[in-house]
């Protein structure tokens, strides 16, 4: 078993972010 | 490998400090008292999916090795903001916890659904949980066994599929977003309150496909009540050794796992955040893929 620490999942949350903002945009999505 | 915890001793106390800095005394007094009853993980989504299963499978071993009882506290409503609000303006001495999923962390971030929230800047990371593909199933009603049927069944018959999720940012629905935009599928978004309001439609044959992590929808595949179509990632998931992966199904590189993650308010002092993953991730064996260390997402 192996984990991310701290620092892995922020950063990962960060590129995820404005991985899905990429989305968002290109289909039209927003929060309802 | 480098295990949580054994990382952070540096970064721990100048994160110590600036937080005593920051804060006062208060950072001071919940050290000394964690954990001093029970713990609560908030879980701002409906019980039934994904998040309130990962919440409940690590509450029984980090209670008995924290001393304390660690209970689930669903906090669900207003596309999970309610639950994000309550912890992150809870008390920051360890006491509540967040479950954090990447639909509610960031999907409902990238599009501006966290309310008054920063699901970046109020909450830490304490680690994480789980890292796990998605996996893909439809209603057998479908008259389609893979991916690539699907596909050409919806192109073939627009509008006459529909895909649920739990609501607009989450994985479900972004998900299937960017899975529809590399496809050119064609099928329509019905939305959801979470996973357990979602099941008994997709039973049901009232929404066709469906995608999300696999411990909400093993049994129904296991039972006939959907089918399975593949896993998002490249290789086949351990656990689900006869469903193929998405490179089995034409489709590579889909930055579809879903992953949970345990968080505490900002302000919640550093050593309280070093020691709860110290005593409690070790017998905790969470994560599926097994594919080794988390890496970013790719995109």
């Amino acid at each position: 078993v192996k984990y991310a620490g701290p620092d892995d999942v922020a950063r990962r949350l960060r590129s995820e972010i404005a991985g899905w903002k990429d989305t968002a945009q290109a289909a039209n999505i927003r929060a309802d | 490998m480098k295990v949580l915890g054994q990382s952070i001793g540096r970064r721990a106390a100048l994160a110590a400090a600036a937080t005593a800095a920051w804060s006062g005394a208060r950072p001071a007094l919940a050290q000394s008292r964690f954990p001093s009853r029970a713990v609560s993980i908030v879980v701002p989504i409906p019980a039934g999916g994904g998040t309130d299963y990962a919440a409940r499978l690590i509450s029984a071993p980090m209670g008995t090795l924290l001393g304390q009882p660690v209970v689930v506290e669903n906090r669900p409503g207003g596309n999970d903001v309610i639950g994000l609000m309550h912890v992150a303006r809870s008390q920051p001495d360890g006491h509540t916890l967040l479950m954090g999923y990447c639909g509610t962390m960031a999907g409902r971030a990238a599009i501006g659904g966290t309310g008054g929230v920063s699901t970046t800047e109020d909450f830490v990371p304490i680690g994480q949980v789980s890292d796990t593909p998605q996996l893909f199933v439809v209603h057998p009603s479908l008259p389609v066994n893979n991916m690539q049927e699907l596909i050409a069944y919806t192109k073939a018959n627009p509008d006459k599929v529909s895909y649920a999720s739990a609501g607009n940012g989450s994985m479900h629905h972004l998900g299937t977003e960017l899975l529809k935009s590399r496809t050119g599928m064609d099928m329509l978004h019905v939305p959801y309150r979470g996973t357990g309001e979602t099941i008994g439609d997709l039973i049901a044959g009232r929404v066709q496909f469906y995608m999300n992590s696999p411990p909400p929808l093993v049994s129904l595949v296991r039972d006939g009540k959907v089918r399975a179509l593949c896993v998002s990632s490249n290789e086949r998931h351990p656990g689900l050794p006869d469903v193929p992966s998405a490179v089995e199904n034409g489709l590579r590189d889909l930055p579809l796992n879903v992953w949970f993650a345990l968080y505490a308010p900002k302000a919640v002092p550093a050593d309280v955040r070093r020691k709860s993953p110290r005593r409690w991730s070790r017998p905790c064996p969470t994560r599926a893929s097994g594919s080794g260390r988390s890496r970013p997402a790719r995109w």
